[in-house]
């Protein structure tokens, strides 16, 4: 994600200055360099450029202030959207039913990063980690975890969500 | 009627304020939750470098501005 806003940052800081020169060259425009057109040129210019600086930094804040912890019993994921809003969701191992990934695109081929998309049994939406350097390897722990922690409350794989239902605290304990 | 060329600076002025407000809260964003990191304070001053060098070039110009010129509106003769 944040390759592909800088691979646009690029294409888009070359705008202004290619219409400078066209204009410069082709037409008689920017021929007095106090006439009006090229004030608003070059207060829209400096203006464009600014706010593309902006959004590129608060992408790239997006992008670092996004947190997922993995541990042996949940998963919690922190994410920032926008300037205003911050979610903070949070996923117990046990529920976890499959874990995918998937890495879509040129840029996050090269870059070597994707989505995992952790389903649950309870048919709820999928948590999706967005975004994460090396997906598959990150979908191999989290089903790693999940078997190790299946494994030691003794259930088959992939029926973690029946403890939930089964427990009236909504905690899993060894059986 | 006339607008004076300052009218611009005023409008561009605006935008640099809230251009000013937004990269604020991010910088809030980035003391609050981001650890303040060597990756943060690095890529941080890197985009304030940026943004002085954009203004200073803005500024330069701009600098043989005559800023009290009008533009005049409205004074077409009638062609008959």
């Amino acid at each position: 994600m944040i390759g592909k806003r800088i691979f646009l940052f690029i294409i888009e800081a070359l705008i202004p200055v290619v219409l400078f020169f066209a204009l410069r060259n082709f037409t008689d425009w920017f021929s007095d360099d106090t006439g009006i057109l090229y004030i608003i040129f070059v207060i829209l210019s400096s203006v464009f450029y600014l706010y593309i600086l902006l959004f590129l930094y608060q992408a790239w804040i997006d992008y670092i202030l996004d947190l997922w912890i993995l541990t042996n019993e949940r998963i919690i994921s922190i994410e920032l959207h926008g300037l205003f809003k911050r979610t903070v969701s949070e996923l117990r191992i046990h529920r976890i039913q499959d874990v995918s990934s998937e890495v879509h695109g040129f840029l996050p081929t090269i870059f070597k990063y994707g989505n995992v998309s952790v389903q649950t049994a309870s048919g709820e939406d999928r948590f999706v980690l967005s975004q994460v350097p090396h997906p598959d390897e990150v979908a191999r722990k989290i089903m790693a975890l999940q078997e190790k922690y299946v494994e030691e409350i003794g259930l088959p794989h992939g029926e973690g969500f029946e403890i939930k239902k089964s427990n009236e605290k909504n905690e899993a304990k060894p059986v | 009627m006339a607008i004076p060329y300052y009218i611009f600076l005023i409008i561009y002025l605006l935008a640099v304020l809230i251009f000013f407000a937004l990269s604020v809260i991010n910088f809030y964003h980035i003391i609050r939750f981001g650890y303040f990191r060597f990756a943060s304070v690095f890529i941080t001053f890197l985009y304030l470098g940026a943004v002085v060098v954009i203004i200073l070039l803005t500024l330069n110009s701009l600098s043989n501005i005559d800023w009290r010129t009008n533009i005049e509106f409205g004074n077409y003769e009638i062609i008959t």
